[in-house]
């Protein structure tokens, strides 16, 4: 895992209209987190693969923003109006630019795709090359009865004259996180 | 409405605004920039999986049957689209749904789904945009990816704002942000989700959805029913299938490495609706045969199953970019909608096959190698038999008559074709459009001028020419054989027919068989005396190549096939650097190049425009595709040909005369008629522009 698989994973995610930060400590993370949930009124929504970062990411953004909720979405709250949601994803792809999460309910994929801002943070060393290095990962996954969601940018259309607009269903603004510690 | 009046209502509809095709050039813009990141071994295992997927089909439906039992889920197989869209409305009654919310719809297109729920009082939503805008259009989708791609922003807005009951101004983004507000609330009312699927994996039972918008997802989320509607032909084998798939599908489809959003769905997934608990989602597979069963069983049409829908063939078929999918289909549009069309919906429906000119650059887009022009000639055919030809094609199947019998006469002839009544009697009786320039006999044909130069008998390259240079332009054939000459080959002109692409365009496909007969045998005595076969028109290349091996299906074909050459194709073997040496420089001289729908050079290369350049003229070259004539289909008078032919070929001219050459070049003797039609600029064969080193 080189530092070509990441700059190529940047680059196709900013061509993509990803934003993209690489982050190397959680203070970092935080820092940049902070920056985009200024304008969060209601709830976070947090999901994805447990990682440590993940549980210590938590623990700081409950304890600095009082005023939101911090919901992680495994358990059955309805979270229905959030603005934002932040995932771990399971693995990435540099040449696609594609984040893949794993989610074995409606729960898990409403809170992927509902909020307006969907913000994934993903290690550098899941990242892998293209899809076909997928291949020993996916099956893994289907045996163990979860499903595997695929983002390769913000939700589009073209369906309009053949102008490519960002937001349809999807969130509106795609912001991904590398974690390089 | 006639097909020939659709036709000509679109195109007065759309005049200069081609929505469809101005949508397509963009994908293929965008397409083009990255579809060399996909090897050709790449496509090959691409087309051996769909072609075991297909193969071992049965065996794969209970594959998935049983993947689907072991998670909670059910299969259904339906027959056709009434059963299949029966058994939804049960579930849907079962269950009490009131609305149904659907995504990747087109499957659900092909057996009208909507209309059976909406009858029975069931609120249906098709959330993918497109959809959605020809849904309350009350319409058909015109494009299996692109649903509204046939209408302008001002018309969407016109939907919008009839719709919302309030202006909504024709902003994409504007308009994109009202469905998007309006939907988030459906998807967490929906009783019921309903999904195509892009891929059913047999060894799990997971379905593979691709989409953009993500509004397949957020249908899923919510709803505690799901239903797949697929074609059966979607099962593939494993999940590496479809990795590999999935490198070229985007890539071929919107120009993009990967959709955003695709999904690996198994069928245990909870469901999250608003006012309920937390549920198992109920999941059915309803798979649908539809005819698919039965061609599978089709030689002739069997390979369109491998067909992975990405509308490569839509971005560059020239009639349907102008008329779109509402003349140029029926439910399933484009070239590849002629045999879906036979196949799903009945023979019957396929008379819009007609408007298919046989271009073949269908088949040269779809990355599958699928034979559409072959396959789409044999629908034609098919059609041909069981309701009888358009008799506009029956008329014109007596072209190579008409020619020879005009030939004896040549200047009475020429006389007669440039008599406006005469060509009115010609439009009236034979249905060639009087506004047609035709060309003009030679005084003297091929045949004759070689007697007269004392050509040899024998030699060791077949120079065919066809019909329109043995007859009209027989100094372009001598020049090829001069060329050939100097550069150390002996020529014979052969007593070939012509190479029939006129029957296989319309579907007289007995006819076109025993003329290739006749010619691979010919060829094929003479290559094994030692010939070489050289073609002087790309079509008739083409059918050599191309067409003659899918006719006859017989080793002689395929040997004529592998010992036959286009003309420069030929020369490029030689070698540019012999071929200079014997042909004056082209130095200073500023050409547009148009490259023919048939030329196609082995190797894949723009053979003409290496010619060109290598004699050293400057060569301007944009890809957009057809002149829009293709040989009688764009002489048919009015919305049969004519005036779609010339707006297919307007668009071209307009573009090639931006590009700053001197003339336009091609070395199709068809596309130059269609550009001598109309181009301000002079258009010329390309062995009009070189001169023999020798002659000074």
């Amino acid at each position: 895992m080189g530092f070509d698989i990441l700059k190529l994973f940047i680059n196709r995610l900013e061509d993509l209209g990803a934003k993209t930060y690489i982050c190397h400590s959680v203070e970092d993370l935080l820092q940049h987190i902070n920056d985009l949930i200024k304008e969060v009124k209601t709830q976070i929504l947090i999901t994805g693969s447990e990682t440590e970062y993940k549980k210590q990411l938590i623990e700081r953004l409950k304890e600095n923003n009082q005023n939101i909720k911090v919901i992680t979405v495994d358990s059955a709250t309805p979270v229905y109006d959030a603005e934002l949601s932040i995932g771990f994803p399971e693995l990435a792809l540099a040449n696609t630019g594609t984040v893949i999460y794993r989610a074995s309910s409606g729960i898990e994929e409403a809170s992927i795709y509902f909020p307006e801002i969907h913000i994934s943070i993903i290690s550098k060393n899941k990242i892998l090359h293209d899809i076909e290095d997928l291949e020993s990962y996916v099956d893994v996954f289907l045996r163990r009865g979860e499903s595997l969601y695929f983002i390769t940018g913000p939700s589009s259309t073209a369906d309009i004259e053949g102008e490519i607009v960002k937001g349809v269903h999807g969130p509106r603004k795609f912001y991904v996180f590398v974690i390089e510690w | 409405m006639r097909l020939e009046e659709q036709v000509l209502e679109k195109l007065s509809h759309y005049k200069d605004n081609w929505p469809m095709l101005k949508n397509n050039l963009r994908i293929r813009e965008r397409r083009e920039k990255i579809i060399l990141e996909v090897s050709s071994e790449l496509l090959r295992e691409v087309r051996r999986i769909k072609e075991e997927s297909i193969e071992n089909l049965e065996q794969n439906i209970e594959r998935v049957r049983k993947a689907l039992e072991g998670r909670g889920a059910e299969l259904k197989i339906a027959r056709d689209g009434a059963e299949a869209s029966r058994m939804v409305l049960e579930i849907c009654k079962q269950y009490g749904v009131k609305l149904v919310v659907k995504s990747k719809s087109l499957t659900t297109e092909e057996i009208e789904l909507n209309k059976v729920l909406e009858s029975e009082n069931i609120e249906v939503i098709e959330t993918d945009l497109g959809e959605r805008i020809v849904q309350l259009a009350g319409q058909k989708p015109s494009h299996i990816l692109g649903p509204a791609f046939h209408m302008t922003r001002d018309e969407v807005a016109e939907v919008f704002t009839k719709y919302y009951g309030r202006p909504i101004p024709p902003d994409p983004q504007q308009m994109v942000l009202e469905v998007r507000k309006e939907f988030r609330e459906k998807y967490q009312r929906a009783g019921m989700a309903i999904t195509g699927a892009n891929f059913i994996i047999a060894e799990s039972g997971a379905m593979v959805l691709v989409t953009n918008e993500g509004n397949d997802r957020l249908a899923l989320a919510f709803a505690p029913i799901h239903i797949v509607i697929a074609g059966v032909e979607k099962i593939v084998s494993s999940t590496r299938d479809v990795l590999k798939i999935l490198k070229i599908l985007p890539r071929n489809a919107t120009g993009q490495r990967l959709s955003s959003y695709v999904s690996f769905h198994l069928p245990n997934m909870t469901a999250y609706p608003r006012e309920a608990k937390l549920s198992p989602r109920r999941t059915i597979y309803i798979l649908i045969d539809n005819g698919r069963m039965e061609a599978r069983q089709d030689r002739e049409i069997k390979e369109i199953l491998y067909c992975i829908r990405c509308a490569s063939c839509l971005q560059v078929c020239p009639p349907y970019n102008l008329v779109g999918g509402h003349v140029f289909g029926y439910i399933y549009s484009g070239p590849m909608g002629i045999p879906w069309t036979m196949i799903a919906h009945g023979l019957e429906k396929t008379y819009f096959s007609q408007l298919c000119n046989t271009c073949g650059l269908c088949r040269e887009a779809c990355p599958l190698d699928i034979n559409l022009p072959y396959i789409n000639s044999t629908v034609k055919e098919r059609y041909g038999k069981r309701f009888g030809y358009p008799s506009l094609n029956k008329s014109l199947k007596r072209y190579e008559r008409l020619i020879t019998l005009a030939s004896r006469a040549p200047n009475l002839s020429n006389k007669l074709l440039n008599s406006s009544s005469a060509r009115k009697v010609m439009e009236k009786f034979i249905g060639i459009d009087s506004r047609r320039p035709l060309p003009r006999l030679s005084e003297k044909n091929l045949g004759e001028i070689f007697t007269e130069l004392g050509l040899p008998e024998k030699g060791n390259i077949v120079l065919y020419t066809d019909l329109l240079i043995y007859y009209m332009y027989p100094d372009w054939a001598v020049k090829a054989a001069k060329i050939l000459s100097s550069l150390g080959y002996r020529i014979i002109i052969p007593s070939l027919k012509s190479c029939g692409m006129p029957l296989i365009q319309y579907g007289f496909m007995d006819d076109a068989r025993r003329i290739a007969g006749y010619n691979v045998e010919y060829l094929y005595n003479l290559i094994e005396q030692g010939y070489t076969v050289v073609s002087l028109e790309p079509t008739a290349q083409e059918c050599l190549t191309n067409y003659y091996p899918k006719l006859l299906a017989s080793e002689k074909s395929r040997i004529v096939a592998e010992n036959s050459y286009g003309f420069f194709e030929f020369l490029k073997k030689i070698g540019w650097k012999e071929v200079t040496k014997v042909l004056k420089s082209l130095g200073g001289v500023h050409v547009t190049y148009h490259l023919p729908c048939h030329s196609r050079a082995r190797d894949g290369s723009i053979v003409v425009k290496e010619f060109l350049e290598a004699l050293g003229a400057k060569v301007y070259f944009k890809k957009i595709g057809c002149c829009g004539l293709a040989g009688t289909w764009g002489m048919k008078k009015n919305g049969h040909g004519y005036d779609i032919s010339i707006e297919i070929g307007r668009y071209l001219v307009k573009e090639y005369e931006k590009l700053g050459g001197e003339f336009i070049v091609t070395e199709c003797s068809i596309c130059l008629l269609q550009f001598q039609h109309l181009s301000n600029l002079p258009c010329r064969h390309p062995l009009q522009l070189v001169q023999l080193a020798s002659i000074e």
